[in-house]
């Protein structure tokens, strides 16, 4: 019987074709890199600079994997091939089947792991709409520590569902901006009360500076990335079960975490592949944005990376893919797309739900709207083999689950 | 046994000039080899404490901050980095003294103009130290081994002077188990990590922020310490 759930992380840095430009310092006289010494678990932090190929998973985190349901699925969408009539097989990984609906947990817990194992209580970040905060308010309450969200104040009104999972779970959950913190006080005061990600951000930096709780980090740092490449390897043991060997390979893209963690350990077995980073077009910062130093947050604490981006005070219009809202790209998948490995698309929200739509009708699996924009793209390639009568695998990650937003699905007709 | 090698980087002009050529001469029988830092217009991966140094710098021309080392040390090798360096600035390191030159820069945004650089500064009659660091890929680590005719430096943190957690054995076994010629290792090393580069395989240690640092306050310190590395280096 084959071992799916891997035992070491994998980091492409070391393979990449160009090297990887390091995190700067923005200021003279202040070094926000010094700042992620006080904020991060230790552990982390040296992943994140110590690089090496593999890092081993300590067991306790691979048991927590199993525990969650990893490995995750991978299936073939014969529904949807037979609908579309094409000679493709499209098969995908099925990250919303754990506990928290997405790929977020596979991050969360490593993260919450090594913030108890260095002695913290309690553990502290923001969330959109709320997937990656439900995943540190499970793994924190897997592992016994105290979680703290801060939820965009529009989300937190809008997705009570989210909010309760996370309450559930144990965590304190904070409307962001909200009057715990200078950063949200200031934005209250301005009379921003609705609030954004980078708010939040900002608010949950601050918060785990003053009162000494550990910041968990929900993507673009590449040892966000390195932790999600348990999907990737597990991937290509249940394909070679299978006896497919992948042609195309498709996920979607907010902050890169997912995408990487699907398909870096394939590029790295199969480097030839066609590989798609899809993005959502409202967010165009594969058609538009450009390759230089930014910073990720706006609150503007984390050292400036170089990545693909439309520019850190780029305000995102408000589509319901909040995953999708981001103005940069994670550095390695930047590099990888600048040289050409991966290639870019875009998809606007309506494909994406009607694609959306179309899978859960035919599938049953309701795909998150993030997931959706893969799923859009897939469809496309797939009639696209139609028309050139390609026997294509075409391999695609369905990062999370829709059934918490479904009135997402419902609101736009 | 080859004993391992301690270099000490100064910035070029720092505190003053006077003082500048004072610690150098009282360290240049202490340390194996000096790294002078011409002042950048930015300086992209430095710490607060180089970048300091480099506006205390400020007055002269880069020319002149070349050329202020003369003579300093049997082994200088110039620290520039490439967005700033211009042709005859070679010729001058040459005519100064200097034996190499370091362009922290090159791997890191200029990649494809490796080969050439390296070219250039070897028609100077210049030697190439080549800087990488753990987020160099391998195989730009081959290329840059087989360019390096002075040394491979690599630098293992992002920043010069923030003690970020590396795990300075791992990191220094990658890139010793790819490079055969002299390995050197910098970035905010402190004593232990010193230790651990050393006995993973680096043939020699750089400090820089410690030292422009403590240079800043007081020039004894700065000796102290400079002996005091060189202690901790023959130690291992
Ligand atoms: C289900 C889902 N997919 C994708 C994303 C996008 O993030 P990333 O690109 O880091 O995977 C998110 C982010 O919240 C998400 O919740």
């Amino acid at each position: 019987m084959v071992e799916f759930i891997p035992k070491r992380w994998f980091n492409i840095i070391p393979k990449l074709p160009k090297p990887l430009p390091p995190p700067r310092d923005p200021e003279i006289d202040r070094s926000s890199i010094e700042i992620l010494n006080r904020i991060l678990p230790e552990e982390v932090l040296k992943h994140q600079f110590t690089v090496e190929e593999y890092v081993d998973i300590p067991s306790e985190v691979v048991d927590a994997y199993r525990a969650f349901g990893r490995p995750t699925p991978l299936l073939r969408a014969t529904k949807l091939e037979e609908r579309l009539s094409t000679p493709a097989r499209i098969y995908f990984k099925f990250e919303g089947a754990l506990p928290t609906g997405s790929h977020k947990l596979n991050a969360a817990i490593p993260q919450t792991y090594y913030a108890l194992k260095e002695g913290n209580s309690e553990v502290v970040t923001e969330t959109g709409a709320g997937q990656w905060g439900a995943a540190v308010a499970l793994s924190s309450s897997y592992f016994g520590l105290r979680s703290v969200v801060f939820m965009v104040r529009s989300s937190y009104m809008q997705k009570p569902q989210r909010r309760q999972l996370m309450e559930l779970y144990g965590s304190t959950v904070n409307p962001s901006p909200s009057d715990l913190t200078k950063v949200g006080m200031r934005e209250l005061k301005e009379g921003n009360v609705s609030g954004s990600l980078a708010t939040a951000m900002g608010e949950a930096v601050e918060y785990a500076l003053d009162r000494g709780a550990k910041y968990m980090v929900g993507s673009v740092l590449d040892v966000v990335l390195m932790y999600q490449s348990v999907i990737g390897q597990e991937t290509i043991k249940q394909l070679e079960v299978l006896d497919v060997e992948p042609d195309v390979l498709v996920g979607c893209v907010g902050g890169g975490s997912n995408f990487a963690g699907f398909t870096y350990p394939i590029i790295n077995s199969f480097p030839d592949k066609e590989y798609v980073a899809v993005g959502a077009s409202e967010i165009p910062k594969f058609s538009m944005g450009v390759y230089r130093y930014d910073y990720p947050d706006s609150a503007r604490i984390l050292p400036l990376l170089k990545m693909i981006t439309l520019g850190v005070d780029y305000r995102p219009p408000p589509i319901y893919s909040g995953g999708l809202r981001y103005h940069g790209v994670a550095p390695s998948l930047s590099v990888l797309i600048t040289e050409g490995v991966v290639k870019a698309a875009e998809v606007d929200e309506r494909e994406a739900i009607e694609a959306g739509r179309m899978f859960a009708r035919l599938q049953g699996i309701v795909p998150a709207l993030e997931s959706a924009h893969a799923v859009a793209y897939v469809i496309k390639r797939a009639l696209e083999a139609k028309e050139k009568n390609e026997r294509i695998n075409i391999v695609f990650n369905l990062s999370g689950h829709g059934l918490l937003e479904l009135n997402n699905y419902t609101e736009v007709t | 046994m080859m004993l391992s090698e301690l270099i000490v980087y100064l910035t070029a002009g720092h505190p003053n000039k006077e003082e500048f050529l004072k610690f150098a001469r009282e360290i240049s029988r202490t340390v194996d080899a000096m790294e002078i830092g011409i002042r950048p217009r930015i300086a992209k991966y430095d710490g607060p404490v180089i970048r300091r140094s480099y506006l205390v710098a400020g007055g002269y021309t880069r020319k002149e901050l070349i050329a202020m080392a003369s003579g300093l040390s049997s082994y200088m090798v110039a620290l520039t980095y490439l967005d700033d360096l211009i042709d005859d600035e070679l010729r001058l390191m040459k005519s100064s003294g200097y034996s190499a030159v370091l362009i922290p820069d090159l791997l890191i945004d200029y990649p494809e103009r490796l080969a050439e650089t390296a070219q250039l500064v070897s028609s100077s009659g210049l030697k190439n130290a080549l800087f990488v660091t753990p987020f160099t890929p391998d195989s730009y680590i081959d290329a840059a081994s087989r360019l390096a005719d002075a040394f491979l430096y690599l630098g293992i943190r992002p920043s010069t002077g923030i003690p970020t957690p590396v795990d300075v054995g791992k990191v220094v076994k990658r890139i010793r188990e790819r490079h055969r010629g002299k390995l050197v290792v910098g970035f905010g090393l402190n004593e232990s990590e010193i230790k651990v580069a050393l006995s993973s395989g680096a043939d020699g240690i750089a400090v820089g922020s410690s030292i422009v640092s403590a240079l800043e306050k007081d020039r004894e310190k700065a000796l102290e310490l400079v002996k005091r590395l060189r202690e901790v280096v023959d130690s291992v």
